[in-house]
């Protein structure tokens, strides 16, 4: 009987001012949520990270000793080559199981005018120079003390490898670790004229989980 | 007391409630300085911790960076801007109140003022309902009106609705 008459009430109601307010807060608020709660507790070490701000700027100048006590090798020797500045730590797992891809991509494209530099992470000297020593790692690895090369480099984790170009602006970012073969194909990249490249690549580890206490 | 007085009131105790909300100490010693702007940038290894609350290597490295920029003469914003710079708007614990960041601050305000909006207009319709409760529709009227197959009590009710919205 009353069933005809129910739609023309039902938009008698949608009509009602009130109604129409609460759906409107309804939307914005489970838009809202929507928006935020995918954002709570996310890890920083994902594209967030890969996206640096430093892409396609200066990359930022460092002067740090070698861990073996030797030189102290600043970021001005490094213009007018491409170069790979890599944060990685002799605890990181990862950092450690990367190194074989490393060696290759060295071979292969230091004799090409590539440079390759490690920057240990809240990392002591003497475990950096046992690790380039028994893992027979032939490009320097600095040590940076305090981690003050890391923050301008804006590190959420390790490994984290950047691609400096020629004149001294960071052209690409990788987050994780490089398989065989990635990071050599994103230094052509570059070479090709590519700019701004940012890549996830394998498991990343937090920079927290070295944490020493007293350390730094 | 009128009504235009009621919200009168309200919104004065609401504009000056956040103003007061709004106001923050001005630290008094260097190190406080320190801690309360590492206490706006997140710790970037951490999840949802601040760079003065954690104790990782990178939290200590960022309130080290603050203590020297403070010492050299920086300002807190041009501080922060430099976090922005490394590692992007994600380092602000706080969004920022300006461009899309401003919504983040604005849409609660929104919401609140809207429900409270809802709750007016709900309860000034429910008083005039009160006091002017709609009369019963007889079955000649409703047959004029088109509804006589209406039940009652909605006949009653749209009748009321139409009274209340004029």
């Amino acid at each position: 009987m009353s069933t005809a008459a129910t739609p023309t009430i039902q938009r008698r109601h949608l009509r009602h001012p009130v109604r129409w307010l609460a759906i409107v807060l309804g939307l914005v608020v489970a838009g809202g949520l929507a928006v935020m709660l995918p954002r709570l507790g996310q890890n920083p070490s994902t594209q967030v990270a890969a996206d640096s701000p430093l892409l396609g700027k200066p990359a930022p100048s460092f002067s740090l000793r070698e861990a073996n006590g030797g030189a102290i090798v600043s970021s001005a020797t490094l213009r007018g080559h491409y170069s790979i500045v890599y944060f990685f730590a002799t605890w990181c797992p990862v950092c450690v199981a990367e190194v074989p891809n490393l060696v290759s991509f060295y071979w292969h494209w230091h004799t090409r005018g590539v440079e390759l530099l490690g920057i240990g992470y809240d990392d002591p000297a003497a475990a950096e120079a046992q690790f380039a020593r028994q893992e027979g790692i032939s490009w320097p690895l600095l040590v940076d003390p305090d981690g003050q090369v890391a923050l301008h480099y804006g590190i959420f984790g390790i490994p984290e490898t950047f691609v400096v170009g020629p004149g001294g602006t960071v052209l690409a970012k990788l987050v994780g670790a490089v398989g065989t073969g990635q990071l050599g194909a994103v230094v052509e990249r570059v070479m090709n004229g590519s700019t701004n490249v940012s890549v996830r690549g394998g498991a990343v580890v937090p920079t927290s989980a070295g944490q020493r206490t007293g350390s730094g | 007391m009128s009504k235009a007085l009621w919200v009168a009131l309200f919104a004065g105790v609401l504009g000056v409630s956040l103003w007061q909300g709004a106001q923050r100490p001005a630290p008094s010693t260097p190190t406080a300085r320190m801690e309360q702007i590492a206490s706006e940038l997140r710790c970037p290894v951490c999840i949802d911790e601040s760079a003065a609350q954690a104790n990782t290597a990178a939290a200590r490295a960022i309130r080290a960076d603050i203590a020297t920029r403070l010492r050299s003469g920086q300002s807190e914003r041009q501080i922060i801007d430099y976090m922005v710079s490394r590692y992007g708007r994600w380092i602000l614990l706080s969004p920022p109140s300006s461009g899309l960041g401003l919504t983040v601050w604005l849409a609660p305000i929104a919401v609140t003022l809207g429900a409270l909006a809802v709750v007016v207009v709900a309860w000034a319709r429910a008083v005039r309902r009160f006091r002017a409760p709609a009369p019963a529709v007889t079955d000649a009227e409703a047959e004029l009106r088109g509804e006589r197959d209406l039940p009652l009590a909605d006949r009653t009710q749209r009748v009321g609705e139409e009274r209340a919205s004029t």
